[in-house]
């Protein structure tokens, strides 16, 4: 069954980012495990979650990188973003600061992360219509000016979060499989097809897949 | 009189009032005179209270303006200061804020001085001379109205009743009496302050200009002292302008010259220098595909430099190794893509696509990579080139291909750290000059035919490497930095001319140095007993006796029953006073003669050592134990040699291990030696914790990061069912979470994918990279969240 699960044609890495609270966390959940937990607890570091969907009959795999809002919990690499491809920018769309801290969050994507990363902006907390403090239009209208997509999703009630990320991964295998047939699909990263790599176990610690050998 | 006559030009009707006051029938006519008076009095003090009025708001902005004027001085002085490499703009500036301070003081006395003159004056003027002027006023009114009343009285009188004409008669004499003299005195003040007003006007207005008199002339002054060196500076200024003129026609000229040569040949540096001073072979900016799914392109500067191809994103930023060891990689040209220009750099585990601005330029690179392979081959690899060149895809440089990442990139090379350490400069059992092999377990540098018979020993005996063709993290690294030929000979040499065996020569024959290399290091026949480095046990901690050479091979069941051995010597012990040192000390000795089934720790040798039977001497288990906290590596390596297990556990104290211990203990390298002589990174305590466990509890990233990389298993619980994530999520630990985490995706994704062309991989190798240079070379980084003492090295 596993085995199955895994097959995969494209494996792409999103990260989830925005500001504390707005609810990334109960996104992955709900898109990964179909859960929702009301009293989640701030996320610690980085947290990672798979699945698999299918796009033009290819199935796409996404590693979602779940990271910390909360600056102290934030690690201190800047490898969070290495290798993304697609990023959620979330923020709460009852919380107008939330909003406004896109812009910075905008910035460290710029600074960290592949120039050409899509994006896409979350208006999260949908469901809570009456404490609405970001109007849809003006979200959607830096969402324009920016270049981002632009979703109002929620994950208590499941509004449009499986669509968010279904956009996310189609537009990055899009972009992806346009530029493999305008490139060359010659040399994936890793080995260089031209050279085959030969297997040789570590004589010594790299006892990741060795444990015999640790004890030398 | 004389003084009326004063002031009557001044107000000629005053003196018809005066001639007139005095006949009363004439009074009435004069009243509009006085009237008249009173009006312009009323006037003048409006007008004087407008102008002192004024003179406040003056002086207020005038004292507002020598505050800016003050602001404005500090900041030439700042600029000054700024200024102190060139002394000529730090000097007049100097020179100009003083003269401006100066004027501010001048301003500030010119204020001063008007307050007095003006305000100060004419206000007590108006409220003292004009105030009496008023009160004169008042009883004039009042006695004019007693005048007017009796009068009436009198006119009321009738003529029958003669007592009362003659009381009205008296009492219209005395206030029509009374009348003349306050209207006389009235008149009197008038006159005073009308004259009085002049004097006090002309006066401050006078004192008011001899302040400007006094503020001009002593700011004349001052710049007439300036002057000069304002004219010299003016001087040297058409000077400056000249010389300026001058260089800009020169670096027209050369910019004009530059531009013809550029049309000549390309703009950017063509050459490449293998034998540059710096190291850096060639360096320019290229476009590098990226290795994501995007394959973006990104200009990036490169460099080869250190064998190595790497580059940088921004000018401060780290550089980025692309090639570790351009022995290992071949380059060639890449004409089957959509762009020009482009060039390839392959090594065993990826590829490298890259773009040159022209042809010229990659032809330039292609050439200097080549090169660089060439002359690593010639200068590094000289001793060791028939078996490199033979070798070179096959083990030993896969694996440092695989591991390169973790290669240090610090401008100086492995060979150089770790060379310069005392000793080190010669190899480590034949005394060869430039040894280029190291043992990593050993912590010494070997000449290539050493490091073959060290080869032969066996990984548990000595794990070779090679300074300058295997990659080196940087804790390993660190590790050879700590020990060196000279400590590790002083242990493994101690007693080499008491045996009476020679060391060989680097001319020796290969069988000689085997012989002794087997004799030193396996059967360790120069190791002196018990050294008297060996710190003495602390107080209150127990003696074990000492564990035997062959446990050190042992598993973690074997090294339990050895410390269940040493717990029940231990009973006897205490159970018959173990309490004086005589006593305590035959015990041991007995314990360790009993248990001591060593080859190489005869009995005899112990009794030719007085000095370590005398002291109450620890286990080698124990003192490596100890010396693991303590961060001292000739220590443990000291307690290896005695045979110590590396695993001991001291059942004394929760059964941690010497590996745990070195967690305690805070530092990287204690870990790493540990780990490279065969610490299980997987030993708990009798509390199920692991070191991994204890790393995390005291929040020490480096070494959660450093056992990860060997290896160990993060999901083992200790007794309270915890397992280091749940612990560090616990702890808030964004670090340790963060790489516990990312360690466990990786499990998974090579559970089901294998080695290779994983990006999760790539990102994770490349974050625990980021987190094992930090934890060597900035390991303060790292400190946010530490709750324990302060990580060392």
């Amino acid at each position: 069954m596993r085995a199955k699960d895994d097959e995969y044609d494209y494996l792409f890495k999103v990260v989830l980012i925005g500001d504390s609270g707005v609810g990334k966390s109960n996104l992955l959940s709900r898109f990964t495990r179909n859960e929702f937990n009301l009293e989640s607890k701030s996320t610690i570091g980085v947290e990672f979650a798979t699945r698999s969907i299918q796009v033009d009959n290819k199935t796409v795999k996404a590693q979602i990188w779940d990271t910390a809002g909360q600056e102290r919990y934030r690690a201190i690499t800047s490898a969070y973003y290495r290798g993304a491809v697609g990023a959620l920018l979330v923020y709460d769309i009852a919380k107008y600061l939330t909003y406004e801290n896109a812009e910075r969050w905008l910035k460290e994507l710029q600074d960290h992360a592949d120039a050409n990363i899509v994006i896409m902006l979350v208006g999260n907390k949908s469901d809570l219509r009456h404490l609405r403090a970001v109007p849809t239009d003006e979200a959607r209208s830096f969402a324009e000016k920016n270049g981002l997509s632009f979703l109002e999703t929620s994950a208590l009630d499941s509004t449009n979060v499986e669509t968010a990320f279904h956009n996310i991964l189609s537009e990055i295998y899009r972009i992806v499989s346009q530029r493999q047939i305008t490139g060359q699909p010659e040399s994936e990263f890793g080995p260089s097809t031209s050279i085959e790599p030969i297997q040789v176990l570590p004589t010594q610690q790299e006892g990741r897949q060795a444990p015999c050998c640790q004890n030398i | 009189m004389s003084y009326m006559n004063a002031c009557l030009p001044l107000l000629p009707r005053l003196r018809v009032f005066l001639c007139k006051i005095l006949k009363e029938n004439l009074f009435y006519a004069c009243r509009a005179a006085l009237e008249e008076v009173e009006g312009d009095v009323t006037e003048l003090e409006l007008k004087l209270d407008k102008l002192v009025k004024l003179c406040i708001a003056m002086i207020d902005t005038g004292k507002a303006f020598c505050t800016a004027n003050k602001q404005f001085m500090n900041g030439i002085r700042d600029l000054a200061q700024y200024s102190c490499k060139d002394s000529l703009v730090e000097t007049s500036l100097m020179k100009f804020s003083d003269t401006l301070q100066e004027m501010i003081n001048y301003h500030n006395i010119l204020f001063d001085q008007i307050q007095r003159s003006i305000k100060t004056q004419l206000q007590t003027f108006v409220k003292e001379d004009i105030r009496k002027f008023k009160d004169a006023k008042k009883q004039f009114e009042k006695v004019s109205e007693e005048k007017e009343n009796a009068l009436v009285k009198n006119a009321q009188v009738q003529r029958n009743k003669q007592h009362e004409v003659e009381e009205a008669t008296n009492i219209l004499t005395a206030t029509r009496k009374c009348f003349r003299h306050i209207a006389l005195d009235y008149v009197l003040q008038i006159n005073v302050l009308q004259s009085k007003r002049r004097a006090e006007i002309l006066k401050s207005m006078l004192s008011f200009m001899y302040a400007h008199l006094a503020f001009f002339h002593q700011g004349y002054d001052l710049f007439s002292e300036l002057e000069p060196y304002m004219k010299d500076l003016g001087a040297q200024l058409d000077q400056l302008a000249v010389d300026a003129a001058k260089e800009k026609r020169d670096m027209e000229q050369k910019h004009s010259t530059i531009q013809q040569k550029d049309y000549s040949s390309d703009d950017t540096k063509l050459e490449y220098n293998v034998d540059a001073a710096n190291g850096i072979v060639m360096e320019g900016y290229l476009f590098k595909r990226a290795s994501n799914a995007f394959k973006t392109w990104n200009r990036r500067w490169f460099s080869i430099q250190n064998n190595q191809l790497v580059y940088q994103k921004k000018f401060k930023d780290n550089p980025t190794v692309v090639v570790e060891d351009l022995r290992l990689c071949t380059v060639k040209h890449c004409e089957d893509i959509e762009r020009r220009f482009c060039f390839e750099v392959v090594s065993p585990t990826k590829s490298c696509m890259l773009q040159a601005d022209s042809e010229k330029l990659r032809q330039a690179w292609i050439k200097a990579v080549q090169t660089s392979i060439a002359t690593a081959y010639r200068e590094k690899g000289d001793e060791s080139e028939k078996q490199e060149k033979k070798s070179s895809p096959s083990t030993g440089s896969l694996e440092s291909g695989s591991e390169t990442k973790e290669k240090l990139l610090k401008g100086e090379s492995a060979l150089q750290r770790v060379q310069c350490i005392a000793g080190n400069a010669a190899c480590c059992d034949c005394g060869l000059a430039d040894p280029r092999w190291a043992s990593i377990n050993l912590g010494i540098t070997l000449c290539i035919e050493c490091s073959g018979i060290h080869r032969s020993l066996g990984v548990h005996f000595s794990k070779v490497r090679s300074l300058t063709l295997d990659s080196w993290e940087p804790e390993l690294l660190k590790l050879m930095c700590e020990l060196g030929n000279d400590v590790i000979n002083r242990i493994y040499e101690a007693k080499l001319e008491k045996v009476g065996v020679k060391k060989p020569q680097s001319g020796s024959q290969r069988q000689e140095k085997e012989a002794y290399i087997r004799a030193k290091y396996v059967e360790r026949k120069f190791v002196e007993k018990q050294a008297a480095s060996v710190p003495l046990p602390e107080p209150g901690t127990k003696v074990l006796p000492p564990s035997q050479e062959d446990k050190r091979h042992s598993g973690p069941e074997k090294s339990l029953l050895a410390g269940e051995q040493g717990a029940a010597s231990q009973k006897v012990r205490s159970s018959d006073s173990g309490i004086q040192p005589s006593t305590d000390d035959s015990r041991e000795h007995l314990a360790s003669t009993i248990s001591a089934n060593s080859l190489y720790e005869p009995e005899g040798d112990k009794q030719e050592s007085p000095v370590f039977c005398d002291s109450k001497q620890p286990s080698p288990g124990l003192q490596l134990y100890q010396a693991a906290f303590e961060k001292n590596l000739p220590h443990m390596a000291e307690a290896l040699a005695h045979g110590a297990e590396v695993n001991w556990v001291n059942v004394e104290e929760n059964k941690a291990t010497p590996l745990i211990q070195a967690v305690r203990g805070g530092s990287l390298v204690t870990c790493e030696f540990l780990l490279q002589n065969g610490a299980n990174v997987n030993i708990r305590d009798m509390k199920g914790r692991g070191p991994l466990h204890h790393a995390t509890v005291l929040g020490h990233t480096g070494q959660v990061c450093l056992f990860l990389k060997r290896g160990a298993n993060q999901h083992a619980t200790d007794e309270d069912g915890k397992d280091p994530l749940s612990i560090a999520v616990e702890a808030a630990n964004a670090d340790i979470v963060t790489l516990l985490r990312l360690a466990r995706m990786n499990e998974e994704m090579r559970e089901s994918e294998g080695l290779y062309g994983q990006p999760g991989d790539e990102i994770y190798q490349d974050i625990f990279r980021d987190f094992s240079q930090m934890a060597s070379n900035n390991p303060e980084k790292l400190n946010r969240f530490q709750q324990s003492d302060s990580q060392k090295s």
